[in-house]
């Protein structure tokens, strides 16, 4: 068993709305799975079927060799998985640790685990200084650490996390990161995430983008990359270049941009003989790898002008 | 864990003051109407009958009390389904679903909470009263009658609980609940014949009260805190102290016969049933 989660041809419909319209994937055990998708692209509605907390329409799912579906396998699923929500689901008027060992008991454990794994979360999440704070009154990034605690209490060995840094500062995005890549790498807890950004999903080990409930990509960030972003060089030419000329034996595009020209290769190594051609003309050039972003941004175009046509 | 559920909803309700406010708004309008002039109505019309004595304000409290506790009951069961209102609505009840517990086991959770949050309120209601009547120069309940006050009281709780979630179970938004709390804790009082007495209302109001449970509460609560008071006042004028009981809903006279408390009771216990029976059904509905 070397899939934590495995999915396969998944529908929901609601009513007539098809928010994910049959989808595959598996997510290999201890991996960073990144699950990426503008708004309304059917991340939450995903989430929310292999959580147990919405029924699918149709498919296969298998968490950690339970099949989603019957009771009983439900309840096996919710006590090895966690979730991060994405809305802050914490009760305001409780402290940070009430709350904590509130859900926990929830979870059928003992006094001795629940202080224990307590414990555990305090220090991994620094709980120190905001454990005795009302939930309501902590900061966005406060309630995210509280939040995440709130998921591990149980010792999951998945923890799903939708969208856990929208709306974050960059250090407490940081922050959250950095203890996302912790539990990976210290517990082998599996992670899997949402997000809107692209540069969050660069350090997964997988990603699938998805839009309008169907998958429009996925592979290693690497792949990705390779696939759909293309590298860019960048010129600045002498005075009395023929800029007419160059562009015509170029081959490729090259568009003004100020006192620049950009031209968009296929890769870097591209790059080369084209600066040998031209460098009597040139007065400096930057060959720039495409970024983690561009991918994004190219593949939602793309599967925008596949559905128009 | 059902124990946790009901721990949680517990500390929530108390730490909320909006939700401890609410449920005691209907109380706080009571004390307020019946200060400003419900009193005086009462003192004046009882006096139409029998010789102005001490013993009369004794008896109007005591009967505006029994009002007051039934209310106490419905006002506060509600406002602790708050709870669950907000945690449908904010989707808490999603983080409780993934965890080991059930649908069944966390709505019974805000069931049970509003049953002890109830009857805790009202069990300090009810001390308060006695120490209001006492402090007007009324007397104690008796013993019997304590334990008699007590047992209602329970029963009290446990309907309004049972009415509430029915009602709750209808219900999605706080916008909502909201609404129909408002409007519960203005209906209320003349439901249970509090704002207007009985005799005032027109026949088929009166009727209307007759089959609405509540009101059977307080009916048996006024019958066992003015019992004392009833004989004192209408010493010498016995036949008017049963057009007092009638008048003023301390017993109910319905197709020109009384009402016994046994039959109240039953009643109280019937509702508690086929709404307990009712709401699960619809929890079924609602969930499936
Ligand atoms: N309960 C529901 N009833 C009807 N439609 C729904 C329901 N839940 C979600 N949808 C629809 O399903 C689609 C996917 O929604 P979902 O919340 O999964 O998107 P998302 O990718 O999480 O978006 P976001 O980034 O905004 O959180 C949307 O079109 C949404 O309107
Ligand atoms: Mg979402």
């Amino acid at each position: 068993m070397t899939y934590a989660i495995e999915v396969s041809n998944l529908k929901k419909h609601f009513g007539t709305i098809e928010a994910v319209k049959g989808i595959h994937f598996q997510v290999k055990k201890g991996s960073l799975f990144a699950f990426l998708g503008s708004n309304g692209a059917g991340k939450s509605t995903t989430i929310e079927i292999l959580c147990t907390l919405l029924e699918k329409t149709s498919g296969e799912v298998t968490i950690n060799g339970h099949r989603l579906g019957t009771m009983k396998d439900n309840e096996r699923i919710r006590k090895s998985i966690g979730i991060v929500f994405q809305q802050s689901l914490l009760d305001k008027e409780l402290t940070v640790k009430e709350n904590i060992i509130h859900r926990g008991r929830f979870y059928h454990l003992t006094k001795a685990q629940l202080i224990e794994n307590y414990q555990f979360v305090w220090q991994y999440l620094k709980l120190g200084e905001i454990e005795l704070k009302k939930y309501g009154q902590l900061s966005g990034g406060q309630r995210r650490r509280a939040d995440i605690a709130r998921a591990i209490i149980h010792k999951p060995s998945i923890l799903f996390l939708d969208e856990p840094t929208t709306g974050l500062d960059p250090h407490t995005r940081k922050f959250v990161w950095e203890t996302i890549e912790r539990l990976r790498k210290e517990i082998g807890m599996t992670i899997f995430l949402t997000t809107h950004y692209m540069e969050e999903a660069a350090n997964a080990d997988q990603i699938v983008i998805i839009k309008k409930g169907e998958i429009i990509a996925q592979g290693t960030p690497n792949e990705l990359k390779e696939r759909f972003a293309s590298d860019q060089m960048v010129l600045s030419f002498k005075k009395e270049a023929d800029i007419q000329q160059i562009a015509e034996q170029l081959g490729y595009v090259m568009v003004q941009f100020g006192d620049v020209y950009k031209v968009n290769i296929p890769s870097t190594l591209h790059a080369i003989p084209i600066i040998e051609r031209i460098q009597p003309f040139l007065t400096s050039f930057e060959v720039i790898k495409g970024s983690i972003d561009q991918v994004f941004i190219h593949i939602n175009e793309e599967a925008g002008d596949m559905n128009a046509t | 864990m059902l124990l946790s559920l009901v721990s949680r909803n517990n500390k929530v309700f108390f730490r909320n003051k909006l939700l401890v406010f609410f449920s005691l708004l209907s109380v706080l309008i009571l004390i307020g109407l019946y200060a400003i002039f419900l009193q005086n109505l009462q003192l004046n019309s009882i006096a139409e009958y029998v010789p102005v004595t001490p013993e009369i304000e004794v008896l109007v409290s005591e009967w505006m009390v029994a009002g007051l506790l039934s209310i106490i009951a419905m006002s506060a069961t509600l406002g602790v389904f708050g709870i669950y209102i907000k945690d449908l609505e904010a989707k808490t009840t999603a983080d409780f679903l993934v965890t080991a517990a059930s649908r069944y086991k966390i709505q019974l959770s805000y069931v049970i909470s509003s049953c002890i949050i109830g009857f805790s309120m009202t069990f300090v209601g009810f001390i308060c009263c006695e120490i209001f009547i006492v402090s007007i120069g009324g007397e104690l309940l008796s013993p019997i009658a304590m334990l008699k006050a007590v047992g209602i009281l329970i029963l009290a709780v446990v309907m309004s609980s049972m009415i509430n979630l029915f009602i709750v179970l209808f219900i999605n938004t706080e916008t909502a609940f909201s609404t129909v709390s408002t409007i519960s804790g203005t209906l209320l009082g003349f439901l249970c014949g509090i704002y207007v007495p009985m005799a005032v209302l027109p026949t088929a109001i009166q009727s209307a009260i007759h089959f609405f449970p509540v009101s059977h509460i307080t009916v048996l609560l006024r019958d066992v805190f003015t019992a004392q008071s009833v004989e004192k006042v209408f010493a010498g004028y016995e036949l008017y102290a049963k057009t007092y009981k009638v008048d003023y809903g301390v017993i109910y006279e319905i197709d020109g016969s009384i009402l016994s408390s046994l039959m109240s009771l039953l009643f109280v216990l019937s509702t508690i049933i086929v709404l307990g029976t009712l709401s699960a059904l619809v929890f079924r509905r609602k969930y499936k």
